[in-house]
């Protein structure tokens, strides 16, 4: 690239001779500071004390300074955009997960494309293959569809980051938390409790399985506590979203089963499912306690607050950036296998009002 | 290893340089098949378009931007869906990106991010002032969304101020009388708060209600937390109201938790109304009575205008007209108005009276993309 397009000197005027932009060498020569101290504010680092932001801020308003977010990356072959393909915008853990992405690019001066893919594996192929990523530095993907053998032939150089449920033995980094466990957490819990029939909301049936961890981990738990774990306490659902937690609690209540406890795969869908639970005047937690995942906003403010497995969401963000951006610094890198950080928050859907308030 | 060209794509796909170009710039005369035939061959060779190299050339990359205040409010996310899916449609890929109603972010997005890749921006701001917009040269065209800035903006929103006198309405009508307004603020301004804000007033006024200071209750954010504390904090001076007017759904299903917190029944003490209708709202206890904006409208029209404008900046004659704008006025500013509905459920009609989302109280605009204002 020659040092002479526009796109390599965004500061200076363009040929018409409109206003010359106003360059971080001018914010740092009006606020008396260095530049490099402009520039911390600009990207909104941490070091920087408030009186001296407030002072920089007034001077680039004062200016009216336009970062120019991306130039910089165009110098060096590269674009500055990170994408992050998601399955499902509408799921709050997903818009969590993305602002979470969001911040931690930002920390590093990138801007993130999100790519919405639907869960639909035709779409996570297209993005997976690099049809969009022929503007873009990175990709982080979170596939509900693709499995190994879809990602095995990948030809595009773009680098690669893989966030979520499924297990891959690819040459990729892979963030997870470890969902085995987490969902025995959640199960043992509620044996803890004493519940002995404990329902799975939201294993999705077929070929692509990203809910198997957390059957798995649900029945391994039971078992060990020798209590059932049979089908007939699965339910499968074709979504993720509140209506389908509703209608999969349903079914399980439809089928003559009583069980004292449901875990389901997320969030919206728990709260679906004590939807219907209120519905059928069943209370929660004193006739079933329920336990969602992904500890997601809407679940600190429901009628009954919700139990949740919560993943290090700002964790996973990090390490995805980080991940892309160490990939794109070259070097011969092992593919890495990175575990985030999961706890249980105990809310009133498994403890009650008052335990939930006491502690 | 060597970059893949276009010469490349095209002999790999066995079609014309002509043809590549033609899918790579987002042509429509370029059949299905064929498109999918080369955009297979451009992403086997890993072929990237240099993208500085384009600008000079074209100022096309077929990205837009969509430029929001907060993903992880649902509504944001929501209207996210809706614009990606319009995009696909017009082939055209969407940025998201997320400006934490940070100015600096809100800036960089009207200048196009420096203008070297995307195409066209629609920008939900926050922060912004209508100084802002002046002096756009070299700037992508940009559609805004939610706050009107200046009159003269290219804008796509619901008649803000008409909802929520209509939503202040409804409690009036169920004999409530002390209606606080959740996120309510001084309503002389152009943003959607100010325009709720003006909405409330006025149904009070016609009621021959005063409007009480005190029951506009100010939120730092538009989040859970922010109803729930707001409406806590007044709560605890002692006065009660017996409806609320939420902002949004999001301070109203904060708001609904507090209350419940508070030992207050809802609807039977408080009646509560929301606006956005998001998925939450329909699966909480109570339901929440809801300003549903027509979201897949608002993305259409949005896209719509936008693809418009791209096509007048790029110089070519523009692919359509977007719906409800007169061919006359295609090249001044729209503002156009898309339809919201009041969707009734339990927290103001009651568990008997809301069997399911109730639809009432349909909104006298007529149906999307209405045209000038």
């Amino acid at each position: 690239m020659t040092g002479r397009t526009p796109v390599d000197q965004p500061g200076r005027a363009d040929r018409k001779g409109a206003e010359v932009r106003v360059s971080l060498k001018d914010v740092a020569a009006h606020a008396g500071v260095s530049i490099k101290t402009v520039s911390n504010v600009v990207n909104n680092y941490q070091h920087v004390t408030p009186a001296m932001r407030e002072r920089v801020q007034r001077s680039l308003d004062t200016l009216g300074y336009r970062p120019n977010l991306t130039a910089r990356h165009l110098r060096n072959g590269r674009t500055g955009i990170i994408a992050l393909a998601l399955p499902e915008l509408g799921n709050p853990y997903f818009a969590e997960l993305a602002a979470a992405v969001i911040d931690a690019a930002a920390d590093h001066d990138h801007i993130v494309l999100l790519d919405h893919t639907g869960g639909r594996r035709e779409q996570e192929l297209l993005v997976s293959r690099g049809f969009r990523a022929r503007v873009i530095d990175g990709l982080i993907l979170s596939p509900l569809e693709l499995g190994t053998e879809d990602l095995r032939d990948r030809a595009e150089h773009v680098p690669l980051v893989l966030l979520g449920e499924r297990e891959y033995d690819l040459p990729y980094d892979h963030i997870a938390i470890d969902n085995v466990a987490a969902a025995r957490t959640a199960v043992r819990h509620l044996v803890d409790l004493g519940r002995r029939e404990v329902a799975f909301i939201g294993a999705r049936g077929g070929r692509s399985e990203p809910a198997q961890l957390r059957v798995r981990g649900w029945r391994a738990e039971l078992v060990a506590a020798g209590l059932p774990a049979d089908d007939g306490l699965v339910a499968a659902t074709d979504g993720w979203g509140h209506a389908d937690g509703a209608a999969a609690m349903a079914r399980i209540l439809e089928t003559g089963r009583r069980p004292d406890a449901v875990f389901a795969y997320n969030d919206v869908m728990a709260i679906g499912a004590m939807r219907t639970l209120h519905e059928r005047g069943l209370r929660v937690p004193e006739d079933l306690a329920v336990v969602g995942f992904d500890d997601v906003v809407e679940g600190r403010f429901g009628a009954v607050t919700l139990t949740s497995v919560s993943p290090d969401k700002t964790a996973i963000g990090r390490l995805a950036v980080e991940s892309v951006l160490a990939r794109l610094a070259g070097g011969a890198l092992e593919p890495r296998r990175i575990r985030a950080a999961h706890r249980l928050v105990e809310r009133e859907s498994t403890v009650g009002r008052s335990a939930a308030h006491g502690g | 290893m060597a970059r893949p060209s276009i010469k490349d794509v095209a002999r790999h796909a066995g079609v014309s340089e002509k043809t590549v170009s033609n899918v790579i710039n987002d042509y429509v005369h370029v059949s299905d098949r064929t498109r999918r035939t080369v955009q297979e061959a451009i992403a086997h060779l890993g072929y990237r378009v240099n993208l500085a190299g384009r600008h000079l050339r074209k100022g096309r990359t077929g990205i837009i931007a969509l430029v929001v205040p907060e993903l992880d409010v649902p509504y944001f996310a929501e209207l996210a869906r809706h614009v990606i899916r319009e995009a696909e449609r017009r082939s055209l890929t969407v940025l998201i990106h997320q400006t934490g109603a940070d100015r600096a972010h809100e800036l960089a997005a009207l200048a196009g991010f420096g203008s070297t890749f995307v195409d066209g921006v629609i920008l939900s701001p926050l922060a912004l002032t209508a100084d802002d917009l002046k002096d756009r040269a070299g700037a992508p065209p940009t559609v805004l969304l939610g706050e009107l800035l200046e009159e003269g903006a290219d804008h796509v929103a619901i008649d803000n101020e008409k909802a929520a006198r209509e939503a202040t309405e409804h409690l009036l009508g169920l004999g409530r009388r002390r209606i606080w307004a959740v996120g309510g603020r001084d309503d002389s301004g152009l943003g959607t708060a100010e325009a709720r804000t003006r909405g409330y007033r006025a149904a009070l006024a016609e009621a021959g209600l005063a409007l009480d200071p005190a029951a506009l209750l100010p939120v730092a954010s538009f989040r859970m937390p922010d109803g729930a504390a707001a409406v806590d904090r007044a709560l605890r001076t002692g006065a009660l109201p017996d409806a609320l007017l939420c902002l949004n759904d999001q301070l109203a299903l904060g708001a609904l938790r507090t209350l419940h917190e508070h030992g207050l029944r809802v609807p039977e003490d408080v009646a509560v109304v929301g606006f956005d209708d998001v998925e939450g709202g329909r699966f909480s206890v109570p339901t929440l009575s809801t300003v549903a904006p027509d979201k897949a409208a608002v993305a259409r029209v949005a896209v719509e205008l936008l693809r418009h404008r791209m096509d007048e900046a790029a110089g070519g004659s523009p692919a359509r007209v977007p719906a409800g704008a007169s061919p006359a006025a295609a090249r001044s500013p729209q503002d156009l108005v898309v339809s919201h509905r009041l969707m009734l459920r339990e927290s103001t009609e009651g568990r008997r009276g809301a069997k399911g989302p109730v639809r009432r109280g349909e909104s006298a605009a007529p149906g999307p993309p209405e045209g000038l204002r």
